[in-house]
C-alpha cells in the first residue's frame, strides 16, 4: 500500500486493490456552480462490503458527491465508477445496483409504507407477485414498520420516515447502499435503531453514508473519508485514523512515586517526548515514541524497573474520532 | 426469505427504463385519490349542467350548428373548448414543479428510471385520465342528456370524431403545462402562461396576423369549433389546426424531455 501524505494524515491509495474489489471509485471528480467550487478533484476508493463513513462539516460537499455518484447532477470535471459502471455514461445501470436514502426523504404521500415499497421494488423486479410481497413484508419487519405498513405516510414521525427510507433503499437488496445523513434529525432512540439496521446490512451490501455525527461513525464504520470545503482531506480505515498520525503515543498511570520510572524511560533514544500530569496519588504520563516495536518490548519493563513502581494503567493512546476530525478540519482551515 | 433468483428482473436497458412502473404510479395518483371521481362530478356539473339548463329553459335551440342561436352541439363543444383547458392547467400545474420542489423527483430518479420515462409517464397518465374524464365521459353524458330531453342524439361516429379533436385540444394544453413545468421552478409561470395564452389567443391572432398572416394557425383556438363541426356531421374545412396542434404537442414533449434531462436535483 502506498500512501500520499496530505497534511499529517494519510490518504490511502490501495494500488494493489483491483477495481473489482471496490464499490466506488472516483478520479478528479469536481463540481462547480458558477464561481463556487462545491467539490474539487475527489479521488475516492470505497472497498466492497465496507461501512464507509463520509465525514465533513455542513457544506463540505458530501451531498454533492452523493448526487454526482447517482447521476442526479453532472460533474464539471472528472468521473467515477460504481460497481464497475461509469456514473455519467451508464447512470441507469448504476442506479439499478444502488439503494439511496436522501438527507430529507420524500415520498408520495398518498401511498402507504407498503405501497411505497411495492412501487420502489417495481423498478427492479416484475414478479412473481407472492415473492415480491414476501420481500416487502421482510423489509417492513426489518425496519419494524410492519404494524404501520398500511397507514398513509403523511402521518409518520421523523424516525418512522427515516426507517421507511432505509427500507425503500434496500428493498431490492442492492449491492451498494448510499445513505445521506441517515441519522440526522433523529432522537437518540431513532439514531440507535438506524445504526443497528446499518450494521445488520453489512453482510449483504456495501454501505456508503455521509454524516457529521462522529459518534455514529466511530461505532459502525470500518473506513472513513473526511471532506472539507469540497476537498478530500483524509481517507483511511478507521483504526488507522484513530491510532493517530502525529506519532505513536502511549499512556501510563503510575501509583505513588514516578520519578525513577521517568528517569529510566526518558534516557531512551526512541522517546520523542513525555508529558506528565501529576495527581495526589497517581501520575499520568503521555509518552511519545519514534520506534513502536521498541516501545512495545521495553516501555513497560523500563517503567517497572527492579520493582517498587506500581503501574496501574498502560496502553497505546487511542484517539477519539472527534480529536482526529477536528485536527484535520481545523488544519485545512488554517487553524481557524 | 425471498431471494433475487425467484424474481423476474425488469428490462431497463432502453431509454424507457422504469416507464411502466412510473405509469402505474401516475395512474394510482388519479385512481386511488378519487381525483377522477371529483373531476367527473365537477365537469358534469359545469359542462353538462349548463347544457341541461339551456335545454330546459330554451326549447327552441336547434340540434345543429346553424341558426341564430347556437345549437346544443355547438354550445357543448364551445363550452368544453373554453372551460376544460383551465381544468387541465389546474390538474397538471404540480406535475413536475411540485415533484422538483418536494424532492420526490430526486427520489424516483435515484431508482433506475430514465428522465424520458418520468416525463412520458405523466403525459400518458394525464392524457388518458383527462381525456376520459373531461372529454369522453362528458360527451357520453351529453348524448344521454339530448335523449332525455327528447332531442336527436349525436351519432356515435360524429360524436367520437368531435371528442377526438377536443382530446387533441386538451393534449396540447397538457404538453404545454409539462414543458413549462420542466423549464420553470415555480408554479406561477406554469399556471400563468397558459392562462394568458388561452385568454388572449383571439387578441394574439388578430394582432399577429397584421405582421405574420399565418399566426392564427399556430394557435389552438380553432379546435373547439372544428370539434363542433365534426360532431354535427359537417365537413372538416381544414386539417391544418389539427396538424399544428399535434406538432406543438410533440415539440412541447420533446422540449420537456430535453430540459428535464439537464435538470439537476
Amino acid at each position: 500500500m502506498a500512501t500520499l501524505e496530505k497534511g499529517s494524515y494519510a490518504l490511502d491509495v490501495r494500488e494493489e486493490t483491483h477495481s473489482s474489489s471496490l464499490a466506488i471509485t472516483t478520479q478528479g471528480l469536481s463540481k462547480t456552480y458558477g464561481s463556487v467550487t462545491a467539490l474539487r478533484d475527489l479521488d475516492l476508493h470505497v472497498p466492497k462490503n465496507s461501512i464507509f463513513g463520509f465525514l465533513g462539516p455542513n457544506g463540505a460537499g458530501k451531498t454533492t458527491t452523493i448526487k454526482l455518484l447517482l447521476g442526479l447532477i453532472k460533474p464539471t470535471a472528472g468521473g467515477g465508477t460504481l460497481l464497475g459502471h461509469d456514473i455519467t455514461m451508464n447512470s441507469v445501470e448504476v442506479r439499478r445496483r444502488v439503494g439511496y436514502l436522501a438527507q430529507v426523504p420524500s415520498y408520495y404521500t398518498h401511498m402507504t409504507a407498503r405501497e411505497t415499497l411495492r412501487f420502489k421494488i417495481g423498478f427492479y423486479y416484475s414478479g412473481p407477485r407472492n415473492a415480491l410481497e414476501e420481500r416487502i413484508e421482510e423489509t417492513l419487519e426489518m425496519v419494524e414498520l410492519e404494524d404501520k405498513a398500511d397507514r398513509p405516510i403523511k402521518g409518520f414521525s421523523g424516525g418512522e420516515r427515516q426507517r421507511l427510507g432505509i427500507a425503500q433503499a434496500q428493498v431490492h437488496r442492492p449491492d451498494l447502499l448510499i445513505l445521506d445523513e441517515p441519522a440526522a434529525n433523529l432522537d437518540p432512540m431513532g439514531r440507535r435503531d438506524v445504526l443497528n439496521i446499518m450494521e445488520g446490512l453489512r453482510e449483504h451490501s456495501t454501505v456508503f453514508y455521509s454524516t457529521h455525527i462522529l459518534d455514529d461513525v466511530q461505532r459502525v464504520s470500518d473506513t472513513v473519508a473526511i471532506l472539507n470545503r469540497g476537498e478530500l482531506l483524509a481517507q483511511a480505515p478507521i483504526e488507522e485514523l484513530l491510532a493517530g498520525a502525529g506519532g505513536v503515543v502511549y499512556h501510563m498511570t503510575i501509583k505513588g512515586s514516578h520519578e525513577d520510572a521517568l528517569s529510566r524511560i526518558s534516557g531512551q533514544d526512541w522517546i520523542s517526548g513525555i508529558s506528565v500530569v501529576r495527581g495526589d496519588i497517581r501520575t499520568t504520563l503521555q509518552i511519545g515514541v519514534t520506534d513502536e516495536e521498541a516501545a512495545e518490548d521495553e516501555l513497560l519493563r523500563l517503567a517497572l524497573g527492579e520493582g517498587g513502581t506500581i503501574v496501574t494503567e498502560f496502553g497505546r493512546k487511542r484517539y477519539e474520532l472527534e480529536d482526529v476530525f477536528v485536527d484535520i478540519v481545523e488544519g485545512s482551515n488554517g487553524g481557524q | 426469505m425471498a431471494s433475487e433468483k425467484e424474481f423476474g428482473a425488469v428490462d431497463g436497458s432502453s431509454i424507457l427504463s422504469g416507464f411502466w412502473n412510473m405509469l402505474r404510479q401516475e395512474d394510482r395518483r388519479w385512481r386511488n385519490t378519487r381525483r377522477w371521481l371529483v373531476q367527473s362530478a365537477v365537469w358534469l356539473l359545469l359542462l353538462n349542467g349548463i347544457v341541461v339548463m339551456v335545454l330546459y329553459f330554451d326549447s327552441n335551440v336547434q340540434v345543429g350548428v346553424e341558426g341564430a342561436t347556437p345549437g346544443p352541439v355547438e354550445l357543448f363543444f364551445i363550452l368544453m373548448g373554453s372551460m376544460t383547458p383551465f381544468g387541465v392547467m389546474i390538474l397538471t400545474q404540480n406535475d413536475i414543479v411540485m415533484e422538483k420542489q418536494s424532492g420526490t423527483a430526486e427520489w424516483v430518479l435515484s431508482a433506475p428510471l430514465s428522465r424520458e420515462s418520468f416525463i412520458l409517464s405523466k403525459l400518458v397518465a394525464d392524457s388518458a385520465w383527462i381525456v376520459a374524464v373531461l372529454v369522453l365521459l362528458q360527451g357520453a353524458a351529453f348524448d344521454v342528456i339530448l335523449i332525455a330531453f327528447g332531442r336527436q342524439a349525436v351519432p356515435v361516429v360524429n360524436l367520437l370524431g368531435g371528442l377526438a379533436i377536443q382530446g387533441l385540444h386538451l393534449i396540447f394544453w397538457i404538453t404545454l403545462s409539462l414543458v413549462l413545468g420542466a423549464f420553470f421552478k415555480g408554479r406561477g409561470p406554469v399556471l400563468g402562461i397558459p392562462i394568458v395564452l388561452l385568454a388572449f389567443q383571439d387578441l394574439i391572432a388578430e394582432f399577429g396576423r397584421i405582421y405574420v398572416p399565418w399566426i392564427p394557425l399556430l394557435l389552438p383556438k380553432r379546435l373547439p369549433e372544428l370539434a363542433a363541426l365534426v360532431a354535427a356531421g359537417e365537413p372538416l374545412y381544414s386539417a391544418v389546426p389539427l396538424m399544428v396542434a399535434t406538432a406543438w404537442s410533440i415539440v412541447f414533449t420533446l422540449a420537456a424531455i430535453w430540459r428535464f434531462k439537464r435538470e439537476e436535483f
